[in-house]
């Protein structure tokens, strides 16, 4: 347990006990020191302490019981052994000895022998008692290191419980807490401002007063469901269905989350419950945005129809009967006139009667681009045979139309809608769908009327949307269809063609 | 003997310059004008022409349906259409409901005494720009079920009469036996029947023959 050699300080006024116990001690392999008094031996030690004190009684000055009260009531000193050396042995310096806390007594003349010993087991015993001295401090360190770890987490834990108190208390949403039971733990503020409720009102109270009558039996039974498999998740199947009761009466719509918590009274859940009023109100508005938009369109749709329907018997009635009237009076100005008046107006007669055959011509054309009459006149059937004759004519495309005459006709605005999205249909076969035949088929099933047009083109991904241009040439299709209570299929794949099928509902014939 | 016509049409300048043009011919007189089919028909009965000329587009009995009424009143009556129509959907109907004559209004300078004499001699008149489309007029439009079916519809049918299975009609028309379904049941659907044995009734009724 030794390594360096250990320091014994010798306190004494007489020279020659000096020079003794120092040989002796040297001579053992230990270092001393000496002072002649007691002054200069605390000062010596306040410098450098020793291992070991042989402190002499009788000295001027402060004598060595004086010198060892003084070392043993300072704690940093305290623990050096001391000897003391004395002249007489008796009972009374002894105790004296003893009660300034000396360890150990020699008598003088020193016994070299004697002196080793007690120097070598007071130091063993000194090393042990720095041992221990040093491992109870040891100990202590880490104890008070320990200690202040523990309290740091405590705050930390106090900081990290008032954050969640926090955040719960502030929450956006209302949060409901219940034990397994389903009775109230734990209410925040906004649980408070949407159900209506004073906190104390909800704490204690089953969950179930939250939420409409009708469904509260069922909801006891869910609770327990979810209490067996507890993992958070949303509530409600597609949660549009959910509705919270008010302290007032009214009912609102809400979204609720689930998440279960484990606390020393086993599993709780937290409801988070958030009132979706306004947002179904927007919802609602959007809808009826959309809707209100439809029916715009469709508005429009009509009054175009309603237009080009007029401009089209404007043109037919008026323009165009004109035009032949004008016709024929210029035909039969010739044949009024004189034979040699004739021969100088007969070329200007001819142009105009040309002009005006081209002009019905057009007329003709831009009528049944409005809206052929036909469509009015006779019906779906003869509209879409003509459609298709000019389809194939057109576009060099073969079609081929096949159907049977509706008797009675379609409402006008079902006619109006199928012959307007054949148009679309037979547009974007010639646009996009590279086909080499099409075959429109207009029958009728027991309860409907089918309008079938079929192509053998490229087709397209019917689960992609397709381009642009064709991507509202199908919407408009659809929507057309929709407005008027048609249903409009559409099956299409790459490579295979495209097929739109037009399904009117009618009343069995 | 002259051609006596009734002209109906509800425009007084148009009535005014047919007449202009018919009487320059000398085989032609003109015997009564009218305004709507209503009165065409009236007139008809009591003026007893040989040639109607009428315009599709009028008040009161358009023209297509006087004509249909006076064909079955009076069958030796000969009617002429005069119309600014010129699709086939039209030129059908107006042969369809007894018209023998159909003449673009346009062209009438040219061809309405053609058309009168024509008619009166007992053919039919059609303004010759209308024959390309209009091509086969004595065809008409779909009379029986049969005529609603598409050309592949009636091949299909056929070969179902014949007692084929779809996947042997697949074969023989190349068509994947899906689409031969479709064909057979869209068919079906169109006349109306709703199994084998029906259809081949009514295919044996419709003139189609089955396997020998």
């Amino acid at each position: 347990m030794t390594s360096p050699p250990a320091t014994i300080l010798i306190v004494d006024d007489e020279i020659q006990n000096h020079k003794l116990l120092e040989v002796l001690l040297r001579h053992e392999g230990y270092l001393t020191l000496s002072a002649a008094n007691g002054e200069e031996a605390l000062a010596l030690i306040a410098q450098r302490a020793p291992d070991l004190i042989l402190l002499d009684i009788v000295m001027p000055g402060m004598d060595g019981y004086q010198v060892a009260s003084i070392l043993k009531a300072n704690p940093a000193t305290s623990n050096i052994p001391i000897i003391m050396l004395t002249a007489q042995i008796d009972r009374s310096a002894r105790l004296t000895g003893l009660n300034a806390g000396v360890e150990e007594f020699l008598t003088k003349p020193v016994d070299g022998a004697e002196l080793r010993l007690r120097v070598r087991n007071l130091l063993r015993l000194k090393e042990f008692g720095d041992f221990l001295q040093n491992h109870s401090r040891i100990l202590e360190q880490q104890v008070q290191a320990r200690t202040a770890a523990l309290t740091a987490e405590i705050a930390e834990r106090k900081h990290a419980e008032k954050r969640f108190h926090t955040l719960f208390e502030f929450a956006p949403d209302a949060v409901v807490m219940i034990d397994q039971l389903g009775i109230i733990a734990l209410v925040n503020r906004q649980a408070e401002t949407v159900f209506g409720y004073q906190r104390d009102e909800l704490l204690g109270q089953r969950l179930e007063i939250l939420m409409p009558e009708a469904f509260r039996l069922a909801h006891a039974d869910l609770r327990q469901g979810f209490l067996k498999n507890a993992m958070p998740r949303a509530m409600g199947l597609d949660r549009s269905d959910l509705l919270g009761l008010r302290k007032d009466g009214t009912v609102f719509p809400v979204d609720i989350s689930l998440s279960p918590m484990e606390s020393e009274n086993g599993i709780m859940v937290a409801a988070a419950v958030r009132d979706m009023t306004e947002l179904k109100r927007k919802e609602e508005a959007l809808r009826g945005y959309a809707t209100r938009l439809r029916e715009l369109s469709h508005r429009l749709r009509t009054v175009e129809e309603t237009e080009r329907r007029a401009i089209s018997r404007e043109l037919h009635d008026r323009i165009g009967q004109e035009l032949s009237t004008l016709g024929l009076i210029l035909g039969s100005l010739g044949a009024k006139l004189p034979r040699e008046s004739l021969r100088a107006v007969h070329k200007p007669l001819q142009d105009m009667q040309g002009l005006l055959k081209s002009m019905v011509a057009n007329v003709r054309d831009v009528m049944a681009e409005l809206r052929p009459p036909v469509l009015d006149d006779y019906g779906l059937l003869a509209a879409l045979r003509q459609l298709v004759t000019e389809f194939a004519k057109r576009s060099g495309i073969a079609a081929e139309m096949s159907g049977v005459e509706l008797l009675p006709r379609l409402p006008s605005i079902v006619e109006t809608a199928m012959y307007r999205i054949s148009q679309e249909a037979l547009n974007n076969i010639v646009k996009h769908a590279q086909a080499k035949k099409v075959e429109i088929s207009l029958y009728t099933a027991p309860d409907r009327v089918v309008l079938d047009i079929t192509d053998d083109g490229i087709g397209f991904d019917a689960n992609e949307t397709p381009p642009d241009q064709q991507h509202w040439g199908l919407i408009t299709m659809r929507e057309r269809a929709e407005a008027v209570g048609v249903v409009f299929h559409l099956e299409s794949a790459t490579g295979a063609g495209t097929r739109i099928v037009l399904e009117a509902e009618r009343a069995a014939t | 003997m002259t051609i006596r016509v009734l002209l109906a049409d509800d425009h007084a300048l148009m009535r005014e310059g047919l007449r202009a043009l018919l009487t320059a011919a000398t085989d032609i007189e003109v015997v009564g004008e009218v305004r709507t089919g209503r009165e065409a028909e009236r007139q008809v009965l009591q003026l007893n022409p040989d040639v109607v000329l009428m315009d599709i587009a009028m008040p009161d009995l358009n023209g297509i349906e006087a004509a249909r009424v006076i064909h079955l009143k009076c069958p030796t009556v000969r009617i002429v259409m005069l119309s600014m129509h010129a699709t086939a959907e039209y030129v059908y109907r107006a042969f369809e409901a007894g018209a023998c004559g159909y003449l673009l209004k346009e062209m009438a300078v040219e061809e309405v005494i053609t058309a009168v004499r024509t008619v009166h001699a007992g053919g039919r008149y059609l303004s010759p720009t209308l024959a390309e489309s209009v091509p086969d007029l004595s065809s008409g439009h779909a009379r029986s079920p049969v005529d609603s079916l598409s050309a592949r519809e009636r091949q299909v049918l056929q070969l179902v009469v014949e007692g084929k299975t779809s996947s042997e009609i697949a074969r023989m028309v190349h068509l994947s036996p899906s689409s031969v379904q479709t064909y057979r049941s869209r068919l079906m659907m169109k006349l109306g029947v709703r199994d084998v044995p029906s259809l081949v009734k009514f295919a044996l009724e419709h003139g189609l023959t089955p396997p020998k």
